[in-house]
């Protein structure tokens, strides 16, 4: 058959029907997409990280890799969900294409992280927020008290960041069985309140000169407070001044940037949502949209933020080399030295209180992703019937959320008592790339494992000939490979040291059979039980 | 079905079914509904109306071949054999392929004409499954249980009561073995779009009454209702406004109840063994209304993917339940 443009014609009529149903716009769609990743504000914490992590980086060159390796993912993911638009995520587009426990290794992967992640985002809300607001406010208002408190709530109390992570995940765990509307609505006000406090950061960064900031840090922290930071940066050789960046380090960055921007392909879990996701110009309109959309955003950020910070004060001040922070500048402090240029007291305590909302979009964005994935497995019979039981009056899964709420609190305890975040945060995003690594084998064998659901699908889509799928899942197996690869190269700068770096691949590796070993564990039970856990995704043969 | 209910040794299975619904004129998911007893290793095969498609496909014919549009492929000038296959993937995602010039495809626009062509295009589809079925399940001992649903044409009934194989079970009481009944019915409470087999609340729950009146072992009974009942996990689905677009609240879609309070409160009441639904396709879950068990398979029929669900039946009730997607 040709497949070549066309004179127009009616592509098909439809009669009035149960369904029919008129798609929401693309841009809806795009919002949700994009508040499905990394909202702004956070994914300029993590950002900034790079700064931390690898020295003399070049952020920007790093980010716009990322941007563009992203893509390949973000590819593949649309073309799959587009051609299995009906349900979400990795689990059942790889569960369907290559086998259910390969499926639940993935998913299994992205759970464990996603739990870290809701435990690291609850301890963020008192160390990346809380702190930072209160230590603004306290070196504004010459407060020792707020002081005192950011520096505690920085991790300097380490009973007191756990027991503020164990809270703020009750409440949004509460307010979640309470209902989703409601909690939806809690996310969207804080994300609103802090995407207007981000946008009021940035133009005041843009607005103030560099010679302004450096005034205001001095007159805040005291004279010669500025230099002492750069000077410092410059001693530990974290600063960029007078020699250039290092292509070493800006490789290494890629590596967290794209821890930055690759989540986009968290739209996936949306798609049974919302109707049109079966067609690919909306779908990879949607996802590309949302992730070049907010790295544009970001890079621009980024951008403003350095230009009137500067990289060396903010790395030196990093280093400890600006005591005007109480202990509590982090990598925060996009949010801190805007306040901080702000002046007045009352637009200071805003603005830092406004940057505390990152975080429980962030956090409940990771609680849902988790707790569908137990309520799949549930319902698939890899776990007991009770982890799928709904409330029938609030329709929330009661016992997902609150299984997420005891293992997110062990992660919350382990990144509050252990002293290397950074080990935990990237054994978080290692677990990450599995499930995308098995997409991108599903997307390369997907037209002869499944050449029915292929064919005429829109995964089967060549560009000059290029059969895009193909080349997708190619650079998605690549960037999934590739990228946890560089952990390797580079673990050391990430902290992962010793035996923790053993212990993480040991951990990695043992995904699959664990995987493997639980769900071969449930088969021989259901069997028990009459089930036949292998039936759950094998295709009966139509002829 | 899960972890932990495990089915008692000494029960001997009595009965098993598989029941789909929703399928939509998918002729990849009939033709895999009519090998899934077999597949699945059960009995009986349900099937829980709305079977029938809701669009046409136009392939233009012109002097040098066929052309049409689909999924945002154009196929051009395509010779007899590959309209074959189009007219092929066309069945399969649930659509209908309809030949013919361009002025008689513009001619569709007229909604009355569409109408007509679209009848004429369901009842002959019908047809070809029921010779399908006939072929693929005389003799096999297999029974085959069929009922309209509320988006299913009137006229495809009397295709359905022409099998040999196919039994035509809307608002009737059948037995599948000496403990367990099944009453069926394919209408649902009103929607939005007006749908031809749809019934009052008051109405509905009659009908209900009505068959459950021929109902001889209560305990037993299994219900395949196309509408779930309302207030559960088995009828979410998102809101629509006047224009049928879906209401967001907070950047999703809001998510209402759509099922059938008839049917809530005939469970309640009567508190049969099990209902099995359809009608919302993507509220695919499994709760229980006091006694009663009640499964929502889900379709994603476009895909060509059968959702179902595996039942075995014991003496003492449910001896297992298993979503599927085949």
């Amino acid at each position: 058959m040709t497949d070549t443009a066309a004179p127009p014609r009616p592509e098909s009529f439809s009669r009035k029907s149960t369904g029919l149903v008129r798609n929401v716009t693309s841009l809806q769609q795009l919002v949700f997409n994009a508040s499905a990743t990394n909202p702004l504000g956070a994914a300029m914490v993590f950002g900034l990280f790079a700064l931390v992590l690898f020295p003399r980086a070049n952020p920007y060159i790093a980010l716009l890799a990322a941007l563009g390796l992203g893509a390949f993912v973000w590819m593949t993911f649309a073309l799959l969900t587009s051609t299995i638009p009906r349900v979400g995520g990795d689990y059942t587009l790889n569960s369907r294409i290559l086998t259910p426990w390969l499926g639940f290794s993935g998913s299994l992967a992205i759970v464990v992280s996603s739990l870290i992640a809701v435990g690291i985002t609850a301890w963020w809300a008192g160390t990346q927020g809380l702190s930072p607001a209160f230590s603004v406010i306290g070196a504004v208002n010459h407060s020792q008290f707020f002081t005192d408190l950011g520096s505690d709530l920085s991790g300097g109390n380490r009973g007191l960041s756990f027991a503020v992570a164990v809270g703020v995940l009750a409440a949004v765990s509460a307010l979640a069985i309470a209902g989703t509307r409601l909690i939806m609505r809690v996310v969207v006000v804080l994300f609103l309140i802090a995407a207007t406090g981000f946008a009021v950061d940035m133009l005041i960064l843009l607005f103030t000169s560099s010679d302004s900031f450096r005034s205001t840090v001095d007159s805040t922290a005291g004279a010669g407070s500025y230099a002492k930071a750069v000077s410092v940066a410059q001693e530990s050789g974290v600063a960029t001044g007078g020699h250039g960046y290092d292509a070493t380090s800006t490789f290494g960055a890629i590596y967290t940037m794209l821890g930055v921007t690759l989540w986009v392909w968290w739209g996936t879990y949306t798609a049974a949502e919302f109707r049109g996701a079966g067609q690919r110009r909306r779908t990879l309109a949607t996802m590309f949209g949302a992730g070049w959309g907010q790295g544009l955003l970001l890079l621009l950020a980024l951008v403003v933020f350095l230009n009137t910070v500067g990289a060396d004060f903010f790395t030196g001040a990093l280093s400890g080399g600006f005591e005007g922070g109480g202990g509590a500048v982090s990598t925060a402090g996009y949010a801190y030295f805007g306040a901080l240029v702000a002046g007045g007291k009352v637009i200071v305590a805003l603005l830092s209180l406004a940057f505390v909302g990152w975080w429980v979009p962030l956090l409940y964005a990771n609680q849902v992703q988790a707790g569908r994935s137990i309520f799949a497995w549930s319902l698939d019979g890899l776990l007991p019937s009770w982890a799928s039981s709904v409330n029938e009056r609030r329709h929330t899964p009661v016992a997902a959320i609150a299984i997420v709420f005891v293992l997110a609190s062990a992660a919350a305890a382990w990144v509050s008592f252990s002293s290397n975040f950074f080990a935990i945060f990237n054994t978080m995003q290692l677990f990450a790339y599995i499930p995308i690594i098995l997409a991108g084998i599903s997307a390369l064998i997907l037209p002869w494992r499944r050449p029915e659901l292929f064919a005429g699908s829109p995964a089967d889509w060549k560009v000059a000939g290029v059969p895009v799928l193909r080349v997708a899942g190619a650079g998605c197996l690549a960037v999934g490979v590739c990228s946890p690869s560089s952990v390797f190269r580079f673990h050391e700068n990430l902290g992962i040291t010793g035996g923790y770096f053993t212990g993480m691949i040991v951990a990695l590796l043992a995904v699959f059979p664990l995987a493997g070993l639980w769900y071969f564990a449930a088969r021989s039970l259901q069997r028990g039980a009459g089930v036949d856990l292998d039936l759950a995704y094998t295709e009966i043969p139509p002829d | 079905m899960r972890l932990g209910r495990r089915r008692r040794e000494a029960e001997a299975e009595t009965a098993s079914l598989f029941f789909a619904t929703d399928i939509h004129g998918s002729e990849r998911c009939f033709r895999k509904f009519l090998n899934a007893a077999k597949f699945y290793g059960v009995g009986n095969l349900v099937l829980g109306g709305d079977i029938t498609g809701k669009t046409l496909v136009p392939i233009e014919q012109t002097q040098r071949g066929f052309s049409a549009s689909l999924l945002g492929h154009d196929y051009v000038d395509l010779d007899t054999a590959e309209r074959g296959e189009l007219e092929a993937r066309i069945r399969d995602m649930g659509r209908y392929p309809v030949v013919g010039e361009r002025d008689e495809l513009d001619a569709l626009a007229d909604e009355a004409h569409m109408e007509e062509v679209f009848c004429t295009a369901v009842v002959e589809s019908m047809r070809r499954w029921v010779e399908l079925a006939d072929e693929r399940l005389a003799g096999t001992g297999i029974r085959c249980f069929v009922a309209p649903g509320n988006d299913d044409y009137w006229e495809i009934d009397e295709a359905l009561r022409g099998s040999e194989v196919v039994e035509f079970v809307e608002g009737s009481r059948v037995r599948l073995d000496e403990r367990h009944e099944m009453i069926t019915t394919g209408y649902s409470n009103r929607t939005p779009w007006d749908s031809p087999r749809e019934l009052d609340e008051a109405e509905l729950l009659a009908l209900l009454e009505r068959m459950y009146g021929e109902v001889e072992d209560p305990d037993g009974l299994i219900c395949v209702f196309h509408p779930p009942p309302s207030g559960t996990e088995l009828d979410q689905a998102p809101a629509i406004d006047a224009e049928f677009k879906v209401v967001l609240e907070n950047g999703e879609p809001k998510m209402i109840n759509v099922g059938s309070t008839a049917v809530r409160k005939f469970f309640l009441e009567r508190q049969p063994l099990l209902g099995l639904h359809g009608h919302v396709h993507d509220s695919r879950a499994e709760q229980r209304l006091g006694r009663t068990l009640c499964l929502n398979p889900g379709s994603q029929y476009s895909e060509g993917v059968l959702m179902g669900a595996i039942v075995r039946l014991s003496d003492s009730g449910i001896a297992s339940n298993q979503f599927v997607v085949g």
